[in-house]
This record gives structure tokens, sequence and C-alpha cells, in this order.
């Protein structure tokens, strides 16, 4: 993700890779060498106290976001913070109490996918009341990418806090959370079919409105090479149909901007998108996207897209689905609406 | 011949099959017809009878990852009946499926497996004049040897044109690195008699750095298509590039189901391209 971050750097306006700060010298030889001319540190404080970057961004694996993130905050330099914010509640809640204390300050956080306004459109269809009233919703996040028993940090409890849920499904509760805010109540089932940590989880959602939905994540799926995250939403007018790449309502009866049937509207036309994308296929506006958001909300002082309040709010969910999933009883949501 | 002339079918387009290897974005309705067509494709042998078809139906030419499958549906020499492969490299994509199956490593020697004992003579003596640079974790050389040892498995071949993947190619935009386009220009130099291609999805700012780098290539492929999805930065901008530039240029039509209609056929010829290269549910539907 560093890579990615850096390479928008080149594009976005105004952005500009100032220093490169990593543990290991060799890799930031390896980034120096893609064509990203900033010097090297091994020590962010030098890093921050030599430079006086205007923003950093940190984009290492969760377990090491809240050194990091409470010494930029204690500097007063503005934060862009990979998801999820951290690898525990504990973490995660030290990390907001830090950005509170400066409230000023702008933070934003890598949940890509609210950057995409299909799922803003998408809720505000259901706000607006075409879907009638939303019943359930089925949700899922695929990919193809643990086969085998794996090594590594992405793979332990102690460093990534969990498995696929933590590190892949955080995205899909964040769209969630633009469609439907946080729920109050969750039930998980978690299955460690090649790793110690969940492969795969499926869970029910409820929500204070009586709302209630399914939802899966799965990394161990072929044919998903990239990540999908799709959603369904029944309603007592109809369906929508909610992913990556297209948005889809369908209507029993015409509503007073819809026509009854299947309207569709596209990712790729659907404002706003990037004047520059690395990866099409795999939300490459976004990630463009996001990035500009930070700095503009440096620049220009105005509140990123996402912050360090709907970071904790999937911080919290995912929090209480591990606790459901380790417990097998329903748990109850911290930090829920009313 | 003309290069255009000798890669393109009657209306100009290149044969994409990155849809029937499980590339391309799809919605959650697509899922079930992309993935029955993928099912009738999944032998090599299955594949080879498509291509052939394909070429009988008049595509001189294919986009060709370094796909096992289709490396095997294509055989090891080109024969008439099949398309000449234009090679899409690096797969990155299928470096990383394999990296997951069989490690970073694994994937790696899979790859110089593919290519053959005598490839990997050839990559270890151009390696030792690259010793420093590798050492240095130098990311340009690495891609060099990465490109290097994945053409070999298309050198019998004699493919006239090896296109640079989109990630690669915009990489080096964003990066504004030329190294990077340089590193690929001499792996094809090395391995073929190719010229080289670029494929991007900025099409608008890899002219700019072309001029700025003062680069030149035989083609490029770029999204393109009438309601101006995918055309970086924004419409206008890839046409008014597309005008300025004298070397052909393909659609990229990966992501539409549809098969192309007038009026995308219309857009393209007023842009001047030279064609498109069809990946689309339609080119599989009679085969």
């Amino acid at each position: 993700m560093g890579i990615m971050h850096a390479s928008m750097m080149g594009v976005v306006p105004g952005g500009r890779v100032a220093a490169l700060v990593d543990l290991d010298e060799k890799l930031g030889l390896n980034v120096q060498s893609m064509g990203v001319e900033a010097p090297f540190y091994n020590d962010l404080e030098k890093a921050i106290d030599e430079i006086r970057p205007e923003g950093v961004w940190i984009a290492t694996p969760q377990f090491a976001h809240r050194p990091m993130f409470e010494l930029c905050v204690s500097k007063g330099v503005p934060v862009f913070c990979e998801k999820p914010l951290a690898h525990t509640i504990d973490d995660a809640r030290a990390m907001a109490a830090a950005a509170a204390a400066k409230p000023e300050l702008p933070v934003a956080v890598g949940y890509m996918l609210a950057h995409n306004p299909l799922f803003r459109h998408a809720h505000d269809l259901i706000v607006s009341g075409e879907l009638g009233l939303p019943c359930s919703f089925k949700a899922s996040t695929r990919l193809s990418q643990v086969f085998s028993a794996m090594k590594g940090w992405t793979f332990t409890k102690e460093q990534a806090g969990g498995g696929v849920l933590i590190n892949s499904g955080c995205h899909l509760l964040m769209a969630l959370h633009v469609l439907f805010g946080q729920p109050s109540r969750v039930t998980v089932k978690g299955r460690g079919v090649h790793n110690k940590v969940e492969d795969t989880i499926g869970a029910i959602l409820e929500y204070p409105s009586g709302l209630w939905g399914m939802v899966e994540v799965n990394w161990s799926v072929p044919g998903h090479e990239l990540q999908t995250h799709d959603i369904e939403v029944v309603g007592t007018s109809g369906t929508i149909e909610v992913g990556n790449e297209a948005l889809r309502l369908w209507l029993h009866e015409k509503s007073r901007r819809n026509p009854a049937g299947w309207t569709q509207w596209l990712r790729s036309r659907t404002e706003p998108l990037a004047e520059f994308s690395l990866s099409p296929e795999y939300c490459g506006d976004e990630f463009f996207l996001e990035d500009k958001d930070f700095i503009e909300s440096v620049r220009r002082g105005k509140k990123p897209r996402v912050g360090i309040a709907e970071a904790m709010a999937i911080q919290e969910l995912l929090d209480a689905m591990y606790r459901a999933m380790e417990s097998g009883a329903t748990v109850e949501v911290g930090g829920a609406q009313s | 011949m003309t290069l255009v002339a000798q890669v393109s079918d009657p209306v100009g387009d290149i044969l994409g099959v990155q849809l029937l290897l499980g590339g391309g974005a799809v919605s959650a309705s697509q899922w079930e017809p992309l993935r029955r067509m993928q099912a009738r494709f999944q032998s090599p042998e299955a594949l080879r009878l498509a291509l052939e078809r394909k070429r009988a139906d008049g595509f001189r030419s294919v986009l060709a990852l370094g796909e096992p499958r289709l490396l095997e549906a294509l055989g090891r020499k080109h024969t008439d009946e099949m398309p000449l492969p234009l090679p899409l490299v690096p797969n990155l994509r299928g470096f990383m499926r394999e990296a997951v199956e069989y490690g970073m490593v694994g994937a790696g020697v899979r790859r110089v497996w593919r290519g053959g004992v005598m490839s990997l003579v050839g990559l270890s003596l151009r390696g030792l004049t690259q010793l420093g640079p590798l050492k240095k974790k130098d990311f340009p050389t690495y891609l060099r040897m990465f490109i290097d040892l994945e053409l070999a498995a298309f050198s019998r071949h004699d493919p006239p044109l090896v296109f640079l993947q989109p990630q690669m190619t915009d990489l080096a935009v964003a990066m504004n690195n030329p190294r990077i386009i340089e590193g690929f220009q001499a792996a094809v130099g090395d391995r073929t008699a190719a010229q080289i291609g670029l494929a991007t999805a900025n099409f608008g700012r890899l002219t700019s750095a072309l001029k700025t780098w003062g680069i030149e290539v035989a083609a490029v492929i770029a999204p393109w298509d009438e309601g101006g999805s995918g055309m970086r930065p924004n419409v206008d901008a890839c046409i008014r590039a597309a005008k300025a530039c004298d070397f052909p240029i393909w659609a990229d039509r990966l992501g539409h189901l549809e098969p192309p209609q007038p009026e995308d056929r219309e857009m393209i010829r007023q842009a001047g391209l030279a064609g498109m290269v069809r990946d689309d549910f339609a080119l599989w539907a009679d085969v």
C-alpha cells in the first residue's frame, strides 16, 4: 500500500513524497529505484523533525500503527492511516483519544470504499424511500488469497487482530456503515479452514431500526482474484444490488425518480472519477480520491471523508464481531446509535 | 506490410482473452454468465479450438498473457491456424496467483521452468552484467529480468509486438521514471525482434510523459469507449492526445461485456484509432 500511495503522490494535484521511512533500508532503495526521489529514514521522529512534512501516510501492518500515529499527532502533523486503525480495540481507542486531543488536526483512515460514490448513492436511495422500508440485506466479500496454512503477520491474531474479517472484511463493514450506519447487535460464526485465524466468517448484523442482514467474508474462494464487495438490500418496494463496479435498483412499480424494473449506475461513469488510476480493475479511482481528499483536508482545512469517528465505528464493530465469534453469543456493539 | 495490417483483423481489431482467463472486473449480476463462459474454456484444448475458430473469423493476433493454459493452447511455435500472440508482460496477476499457492520463490521457479533451461542460461549471462543493480534491489533491473523470463515462452512465436502491462506503464508515468520503460525495452530486445507497445489506463498522461522522456513506441492500448469510460484524465484530453500520436492506438475494451456498437466504431474512427482489443462475451458465444 505504501507504493500505491507513493505513486499517487506523483499524480494527485499538490502531492509530493518528501521522505520515505521504513525499518528496512533495502526496501527504501527499492522504492527509490521505482522513481521516488526522496531521502530515506529509518526513524520517523527524525524524518518529521528534519523534513517538517505537511502530512504522514502510515502504511505499515496494523500492529505498528499506534506509536507512529501518536507521534505524528503529538507533533501536530496530519495523518493518513491505513485501515484498520489498529489490531486491538485498546490501541484504536488510544489513537482516537490522541486525535480527540487535537480536534483541528486532519486525520484520515484508508477505507477507500467510502470514496466510491455508488455506495453513497445506494444510501441516498434507501433514505429517500425509493426502496420502501428496507427489510434485510445480504453482503459478501470474497477473494482468492488463502488456500493453505500461511505465514506472516497477516495470519496471526497477535499482530493482525484476526484473519479475513479484520484484514479484508473491514472494507465491507465500511460499505455497510455508509449504507446503514452502526448495527446494535452481532452474531458471528468463524472458521479457520487453513489457519489459526479465521479464513471465513458468517454473521448476522442487527440494527436499531429492526433491519438485519447476513454477512459472509471469505478469502479462500477460487475465481476471485480481485476482491469483491457485494451487497443486496431487499425493501418493500424493490431491491438494490451494489458493489465496486455497479449499482442496480429494481422497483416493482415506478417511483417519482426511477422507472419500474432495473436502473443501473456504473462506477466507470459515475462522478467523482479519478484523473489517474493505477489499478482500474480494483478501486483505482478510490485510491486516487482518498489521497486527494487527504491532501485537500490538509491544505484547505476540510474534514476528511473517512476520519477517526468512522474508523472507530468499524473498529468497535470488529471488536464486537470477534467477541461474538469467540463466545458464540449475540453481542452488543460498542458505539452503536440508539 | 504495416504493423497494423500484420496484427489486425479486417476491421482493425485484436483478439483479447483476459475475460476468458479470469481477468476484468464485473458486477455481481455478471458473475454467473461469466463463470459459465469461463468454465467452457477451462482446458487448453477447448481454448485452442476457440482460438482457431477466431483465427478463421479473421483475427490475426491475440493479446496474450503468460498464462500456462493459454501458452499450452498456443503451442510451442506459431502456425497459420492460430492468431499470432502479442505478449502482454509481465503477468503480475498470474505471478501473484502462483505466489499464493507456491510462495514467491516457487512462483519464480515455475516461470524459469516454463521458459526452459536455455532461457535460464541466457538470463544468467545477462544477469552477470546486472549484479550491481540487482544487489541494490533496483526495480527496473528486476522488472527487466522478470519480463525476460516470461518472454522466453513466446520467443518461438516471433511476436512482432510486445506490450507492457498497464500497471507497470502507469507506475512509470506516476513515478515519472522512464527507466521502467527502458528496462522493458531492453528485455524485449534481448529476447525478440519485436517492437514495443504500451498498455495504459492513463492515455493522456502517458503521451505527455513519452514526449518528455523522448521514448518512441510502436503502439499503445488504452481504454476508449463511446461513454468516455476509463478515458483519463478526460475524453477531450484523450482525443487531442490521440490526434497528435504517430503510432497506432487500439481501444482497450476489457470490462465491456457487450460487443462494440456502431457508435463505438464511429468514435474510434473519428479519433483515428487503429481498432479495438475485443474482449467481450459476444466473441465466444458462437464457439
